[in-house]
């Protein structure tokens, strides 16, 4: 293991110390002198990025020299992180070195792989598309940069005629979007980061910010050790760090938060402490009554919405949800104070859910009814955990029901517009909804399945599906079944491809991230990526033309235009397709500027892409003003900040499902989850991450400070619990539930600890994968799989 | 010790084998408008930057050194008695199943070839057993010495849990237990009980190592027999 | 980036050393070690030399301090070697 150059300061302040205790204590006498690096830091050069990690979005300064990534800093002119990192940020220049990039396209041969040229990978991909193109699908990502997204969604919905394009979002945020819609007929939080600095109550519902939105929880934390009073409510089914600090922890059982909500929503209505001026003028009731629920649902009347909460008293409450009748009362009391300013934070707690599109439209509901809404501090704030989960995903729409901008796939209003944009002839875009992940999955993974050739951009689904002995190592038995990988580093996924592309990562490319708070942000290649990895952009743009060459009428507009043409200033065409080529312009710049124009029609309104330049992100919309220049939201659908609201009114919900500017307040009914512990599956399981490691760790477990920090996954296990099996701390033991198995040591005092009968463990680690344990029910909107809980067991493996 | 072996800062200044930088740090060392007081990580450019970093194939200066403190192995016994009696055997090396144990460089001078233990490399992790004191056979890592390798001290400037940020790694990787306690989620390091292993500057992630790792000045000799 | 391990002795003047460490505490670029009687071990990491030396004359006079001893210095570009604290540094075998 090297010794990073910077440690060597650290040591010589060691050497310092030790020669001065000496002194001091009287021990010894030391005198030395010690060389250090003298020229470290000369002619270094920086520049500005959104960190590679999560949806916090904070920016770093890019230190290169000579060509290489040499420094990272946390950004001083950010408002996400005003200079700050958390300890991955600090960490993520080198994502960059790890020793096993991968350089050159491969191509599988038996058990192995044989290196291929671009140019054939290029056109293997190409042919394997055309033997059937309507049973190609492609895998994408929250980490895909926008144009990234954008040009796998032309090259598929505009292109191909084939809605078979999904995003891993499918898995993160899903829930929340559905939440967002049926509530506010319109994707993304309204409020924005700046209320945690004006709130007086923080209530984390499902979620620990302390581990994974390290940044935006220290915004809380700096407010409280500067002597401001900001009360911390944790509502959890373990204890967190982010539980260490609160001042109330409410454990919860699982699926115990509909029931909370429900519960304060009861209590308000029952009291008569609801806002009554905010909800008769701005908001409406709805309830799932009769026949297929929708996310529009129907109307219910005040005295509806009201019989059906009577029965979520704070006793009953408290039986559904393990969390003492009077701390609901508290939860209540503390929404009924109209002095209070209340933000709730959320993430995978409550979209990885199989009611996860209730309990988002639960959480919202109780703010509306509250009042605790649109003004600075009172805000429900969904969180996402992927750099552009919402840049991309959501707001590209690379989802299989979603064009770009908020429109969907299945109006046919929504598809001719997008036609129009695209110059495509009428009826291009297919009207049908495509496979959503886990139907992708299943699709690719059984016999006979809808899609025979998948390709995976910038995720590593071998390790994040659930279930994944049902929806992804079937593939292997398949012959007929072709997975084609981007990626940077060899994965679970990479292990069952025929075809691996390497891709160029991070500041390596041009990108564009949309973080959590709707801040769009924007950087600029700054190294070269590493032996022949490109963008994936490029790729997608390349097998594009390939296809085209290869006779798809599909890859030209109704002009006979290649649908990826783009000029230089003197209007000639460039051939980006050709790798030699693809930096002569900007395409990045390019595709944003397309893009945008999809941005207004749901007021998600982004300025052209040179102002993003200038700045470290805005948060859309973006409007121009009279002078020329470029004004950020931050608070939507409030009068005082955002520009579409109707002037005359404090607040407007103007993508209203109903059509009258309101927000819809909803009541679902509290269901137990589909599995639940029993006599064979006794524990709870529950999944997630860790601070140290991101995701599935491709890139942080080659960051050797940070695998030092947390070297593998583990089973967390109460104490009480591991006493009763008979197993200590370290000791292995199998984790088993009906449909899969890992072994993974025991860790008691760990990051968390949870009540008896759960259990918790991280999924970062491709050694142990949790996810052949897991189970792949979802919630029935979002489609989004639950991997906070289900019935397993653990085993003593030693005899 | 006297006041008259004190060096005066001046003196050293004024000496000959000590030049003060040529240059300062340049501008581009921080991002414009960049606090001094965060931090900035900054990565090993190349194994051959590394190397020049530690200086291991640069000569040791002997000139006003009297005593090297190292970091002994668990339960060595006062330096003169350990580098009296030591038989540079080997012994204790081979025992230690992690490999925590390394021959003293020949840079060391009169110490080469004495076993000691380098935290950053491979801190020691206090096997319950102790092989390599059982394996000892001239006595200088005894039973009869309590394991005090030495202390460790966490900076404050850089540690990422005392500067906004949530970090535990430290106590939760330390195997003696109450030797790092965290308060408020902030760590700290409960000196009597700690015995400078050195696992948690091996773990800590910050971007400036926020463990200060000291070896013990004065160890204890066996005292009366057990 | 001069490294300096100093040893600072206090004076007897009541709570010298109390607010001595204070104030030494409040500087970044100062770590604060072990203390015995009226002695106290603190580093000092600066950005350069004319720092170093306004940073040692700024703890000279501090009205606590009695008096203060270098014990360790690390400059620049020197070819001296490390010879203390050998854990704390990478040994290459």
């Amino acid at each position: 293991m090297t010794m990073p150059a910077t440690d060597r300061r650290q040591f010589l302040k060691s050497a310092a110390m030790a020669a001065a205790a000496g002194a001091v204590l009287g021990e010894t006498e030391t005198s030395i002198a010690l060389p250090v690096l003298g020229s470290e830091d000369s002619g270094i050069k920086w520049d500005k990025a959104p960190c590679r990690f999560c949806g916090t979005g904070c920016h770093v300064q890019v230190g290169v020299e000579d060509g290489r990534v040499v420094a990272i800093a946390g950004d001083q002119h950010a408002d996400v992180n005003k200079g700050l990192l958390c300890v991955k940020g600090y960490h993520v220049g080198m994502i960059l070195y790890g020793e096993d990039r991968l350089t050159k396209p491969l191509l599988r041969r038996g058990d192995g792989f044989v290196e291929i040229s671009w140019d054939e990978a290029i056109d293997i991909a190409a042919r394997r598309i055309m033997q059937s193109p309507d049973k190609f699908a492609i895998y994408g990502s929250g980490q895909w940069t926008i144009p990234e997204g954008y040009v796998a969604q032309k090259l598929m919905k505009g292109g191909l005629s084939n809605n078979h394009i999904d995003p891993n979002a499918r898995l993160c945020m899903a829930s929340a979007v559905t939440g967002f819609l049926a509530t506010y007929g319109v994707d993304e939080p309204a409020g924005c980061y700046d209320d945690l600095d004006a709130c007086d109550v923080v209530i984390t519902w499902g979620n620990n910010p302390a581990e994974m939105h390290p940044v935006l929880f220290s915004r809380v934390m700096d407010r409280q050790s500067s002597g401001e009073k900001v009360m911390l409510i944790d509502i959890s089914t373990r204890r967190t760090r982010t539980s260490e600090v609160a001042d109330e922890y409410l454990e919860m059982l699982p699926h115990g938060d509909v029931a909370i909500a429900l519960g304060i929503m009861h209590l308000l209505v029952e009291r008569d402490q609801y806002d009554h001026e905010f909800v008769s003028r701005f908001c409406n009731f709805r309830a799932h009554e009769s026949g297929k629920p929708t996310l529009k649902g129907e109307a219910i009347s005040f005295e509806e919405y009201k019989s059906r909460l009577a029965m979520y008293t704070p006793d009953y409450v408290e039986q559904l949800s393990g969390v003492p009748a009077e701390k609901i009362r508290m939860l209540a009391d503390l929404f009924a104070d109209p002095d209070v300013k209340i933000t709730s934070l959320w993430c995978m707690g409550m979209n990885q859910h199989t009611m996860g599109t209730a309990i988002n439209t639960l959480v919202h509901g109780v703010h509306l009814l509250s009042g605790k809404f649109g003004v600075p501090g009172n805000s429900p704030t969904s969180l996402t955990g992927q750099p552009s989960a919402c840049g991309t995903a959501r707001e590209v729409g690379t989802l299989s029901h979603l064009l770009p901008g908020g429109r969907l796939v299945a109006n046919d209003k929504h598809r001719a517009d997008a036609e129009r944009l695209w110059n495509l002839p009428e009826g291009r875009i297919n009207p049908k909804i495509g496979f959503h992940t886990l139907k992708m999955f299943e699709e690719f993974t059984k016999e006979g399945g809808g899609v025979s050739t998948m390709w995976v951009q910038v995720t590593n689904p071998g390790q994040t599906l659930p279930n994944l002995n049902k929806l992804f190592e079937p593939k292997s038995e398949l012959d007929d079944r072709f997975l084609i990988v981007s990626e940077v580093y060899p994965t679970a996924t990479t292990q069952l491809a025929d075809l691996v592309l390497p891709a160029a990562m991070w500041v390596e490319k041009n990108g564009i991230f949309g973080n959590s708070e709707r801040r769009t942000q924007q950087w600029f290649r700054m190294v070269e990526p590493p032996g022949d990895a490109r963008d994936d952009c490029w790729m997608t743009i390349a097998v594009a033309h390939r296809l085209m060459e290869l006779g798809h009428p599909g890859m030209k507009d109704k002009d006979g235009v290649f649908i990826f043409h783009m000029e230089d200033e003197n209007g000639n065409e460039v051939p980006i397709w050709e790798w030699e080529h693809y930096y002569d312009i900007n395409v990045d710049r390019h595709l944003f500027d397309d893009y945008r124009r999809f941005s207004r029609m749901k007021h998600k309104d982004l300025a052209p892409y040179d102002e993003y330049v200038k700045t470290r992100g805005m948060r859309w919309p973006v409007v121009q003003q009279p002078d020329g220049s470029w004004r950020e939201t931050r608070f939507r659908f409030s009068a005082f900040d955002d520009p579409y609201v109707k002037e005359g009114q404090p607040f407007e919900f103007y993508h209203s499902t109903s059509g009258d500017g309101r927000a819809q307040i909803w009541v679902h009914d509290y269901k137990s989850p589909p599995e639940m512990p029993d006599e064979d599956y006794p524990f709870w399981l529950n999944t997630g991450r860790v601070l140290e490691h991101w995701h599935t760790g491709t890139m942080t477990r080659r960051i050797p400070q940070l695998t030092r920090a947390m070297p593998s996954a583990y089973v967390e296990l109460n104490p009480e619990d591991a006493r009763e099996l008979n197993v200590r701390d370290g000791e292995v033991v199998r984790v088993e539930s009906r449909r899969g198995s890992t072994d993974l040591p025991v860790w008691t005092r760990g990051r968390g600890y949870p009540p008896r009968g759960q259990i918790f463990v991280p999924f970062f680690d491709e050694t142990m994968l949790v996810n052949h344990v897991t189970l792949d029910e979802h919630d029935p909107f979002s489609k989004q799989p639950d991997f906070k809980k289900c019935a397993a067991r653990v085993r003593k493996i030693s005899a | 010790m006297s006041d008259e072996n004190d060096i005066s800062r001046r003196g050293f200044l004024r000496g000959d084998f000590l030049k003060p930088p040529e240059k300062s740090t340049s501008e581009d060392a921080m991002p414009p408008g960049h606090d001094p007081a965060r931090p900035i990580m900054r990565y090993a450019r190349s194994i051959d930057d590394v190397d020049r970093a530690t200086g291991s194939t640069q000569q040791q200066r002997t000139k006003g050194r009297r005593h090297i403190p190292v970091f002994r192995p668990p339960g060595a016994v006062d330096e003169p008695t350990f580098l009296a009696e030591c038989t540079r055997c080997d012994e204790c090396v081979r025992a230690c199943p992690h490999d925590a144990i390394i021959h003293a460089p020949s840079r060391l001078r009169e110490i080469e070839g004495t076993p000691i233990i380098d935290p950053d490399r491979q801190p020691c992790l206090l096997c319950d057993d102790l092989p390599c004191v059982s394996a000892c056979e001239p006595d200088v890592l005894s039973r009869a010495v309590p394991v005090m390798m030495g202390t460790a001290q966490i900076r404050s400037q850089t540690c990422l849990a005392w500067n906004s940020s949530t970090c535990t790694v430290c106590s939760e990787q330390c195997p003696v237990e109450g030797a790092i306690v965290i308060e408020e989620g902030k760590p700290r390091v409960v000196e009597e009980t700690c015995t400078g292993c050195g696992v948690c500057r091996y773990v800590c992630p910050a971007p400036e190592n926020a463990i200060l790792l000291m070896p013990t000045f004065s160890r204890p000799s066996k005292g009366p027999a057990s | 980036m001069p490294i300096s391990g100093l040893r600072v002795r206090f004076t007897d003047d009541g709570d010298a050393m109390d607010r001595g460490i204070a104030a030494l505490e409040g500087d970044r670029r100062i770590d604060i070690g072990a203390r015995r009687d009226d002695k106290l071990a603190i580093v000092l990491e600066t950005q350069d030399a004319d720092e170093d030396k306004a940073a040692w004359k700024w703890i000279n006079a501090l009205p606590e301090v009695r008096h203060v001893d270098v014990v360790f210095i690390s400059l620049d570009q020197d070819d001296q070697t490390p010879s203390a604290a050998i854990g704390a540094e990478g040994v290459k075998p």
